[in-house]
């Protein structure tokens, strides 16, 4: 009997330890798997948390760096245009820039009418202008193109400069396009500035790279002279509007101050080739907005 | 080998699966509306958006700029294409396939969003000094779909 016993309890002993090994590996299959589930979990969550940190880290920097725009740096550091001067540009009645026009007569240029192919980007018609920085006719028709383009969108990202200090008209104060972004429902603009105003070996320091196609319209309506300006491939600036001896020894605030006055030499300058710029715009833009393209003549629909 | 999953884990998976995939799909078809929005106007009127055109808040400043192209597409079109992506594999059918191509393509999809999220708002902050509102309810969007999917492919995935 005893023996029999012995032997039936040798048979069932096998069988528990096997069934406790088994339950013992599932638990533990089970807690690595929580583990594991566990820190994946707290790895998306880290993710999650780093996009949002991220955001509110941009926004934070965006506050208490007094609302500046981290334009890329030009030659030297250049304070931003304030943007109360722009909306006092932009500020400036259609009408009074078409009376500037006829004030000024032919004494101020006009972009000179082309038949070339559309030249778009962005799914609008696109106003190319290319320059440099040293160059001080440049610095004067950027005053014309930003009252004119500030008819038809917003730049933002805009700084003071000035052109060559050992060119001729030296240090004719100016915008930077450079770094500067432009919005319009109408048109598309594009800046490209060559070099920067600062001296490098026998030239000025590179800026911007024209694409082959901007350098071929460059060769062929100017035959590299700048400043250049293309609208939409149906008129071009080839040679400066106004002279920027006006602007000779000013500051940029005292010329923006200068700018919505017609009874100072600066105003009418400036004014009138920005009615001229305008005129050209309206005939891409199909005489929109209406508001800005019916007070100048010409600039047919 | 894995051990087979209980009926109660099944059922309890079922629900999570149900729920990542309710939750997901409703944000996706915020985010695919307000894309549309931003996409008919892209294509109509830019000036049509019910939005401020003055100061920091100003939808036109942004939507007309030349960063809302990107070679030759519209941000509009890219958003819509995301969401248009995004909704199936958000679906509650989609969650509840354990099939790891599809589970990694939700993710990579929802990771690209995120990051297109950050920089835009870097765009709106330091290049244009201004702030869309639907631009930013579609970047809400993206990142709580970032962060639902992180979560829920962590908490769905297979042990192994």
């Amino acid at each position: 009997m005893a023996n029999a016993a012995d032997s039936k309890t040798n048979r069932v002993a096998p069988k528990s330890a096997a069934r406790t090994t088994h339950a013992r590996t599932a638990r533990a299959r089970e807690e690595a798997a929580r583990h594991q589930r566990r820190q994946r979990i707290l790895w998306a969550v880290v993710a999650s948390g780093l996009v949002v940190v991220l955001i509110a880290a941009l926004v934070i920097a965006k506050a208490t760096s007094g609302g500046k725009s981290s334009t890329p740096p030009a030659a030297a550091a250049t304070p931003a245009v304030p943007a109360s001067l722009l909306t006092n540009l932009a500020a400036i009645p259609p009408s009074q820039l078409a009376q500037a026009e006829r004030l000024v007569g032919s004494n101020v240029g006009a972009p000179s009418p082309i038949s070339d192919a559309p030249l778009t980007s962005a799914g609008k018609p696109e106003v190319f202008y290319l320059g440099a920085e040293f160059c001080p006719y440049c610095a004067a028709e950027r005053w014309a193109m930003v009252v004119a383009l500030e008819h038809f969108g917003s730049f933002s990202g805009l700084t003071e400069t000035h052109s060559s200090s050992i060119d001729t008209d030296p240090n004719t104060p100016t915008f930077a396009f450079h770094g500067a972004t432009y919005s319009s429902p109408y048109i598309s603009f594009v800046g490209v500035e060559t070099t920067t105003n600062q001296p490098q070996g026998n030239f000025y320091a590179p800026l911007d790279n024209p694409t082959a196609a901007q350098e071929a319209l460059l060769e062929k309506y100017t035959q590299g002279t700048i400043p250049f300006v293309d609208f939409g491939g149906k008129a071009v600036i080839k040679s400066p509007q106004y002279d920027p001896k006006i602007l000779a020894g000013l500051t940029v605030d005292q010329v923006a101050a200068q700018v919505p006055n017609l009874n100072t030499a600066i105003g009418q300058a400036v004014e009138a080739s920005a009615a001229r710029d305008i005129s050209a715009i309206c005939q891409m833009t199909g005489g929109q907005p209406s508001n800005v393209c019916s007070a100048f003549s010409g600039s047919a629909s | 080998m894995s051990a087979a999953p209980s009926a109660a884990a099944l059922r309890s998976g079922g629900r999570t699966e149900l729920r990542l995939g309710l939750a997901g799909s409703a944000l996706a078809l915020v985010g695919l509306a307000l894309a549309s929005y931003l996409t008919y106007a892209h294509y109509a009127d830019a000036r049509a958006l019910v939005c401020s055109d003055k100061g920091t808040i100003n939808c036109l400043k942004v939507t007309t700029s030349s960063y809302a192209v990107q070679h030759g597409v519209p941000l509009a079109v890219l958003g819509l294409v995301f969401f248009a992506v995004m909704l199936p594999l958000q679906l509650p059918a989609a969650w509840s396939r354990s099939d790891p191509h599809l589970r990694r393509a939700r993710l990579a999809v929802a990771g690209v969003g995120a990051a297109a999220a950050v920089w835009l708002v870097w765009v709106e902050l330091f290049r244009l000094d201004a702030v869309c509102l639907y631009c930013t309810g579609v970047h809400i969007v993206a990142v709580a779909l970032f962060a639902l999917t992180g979560i829920g492919t962590a908490l769905t995935a297979p042990l192994d």
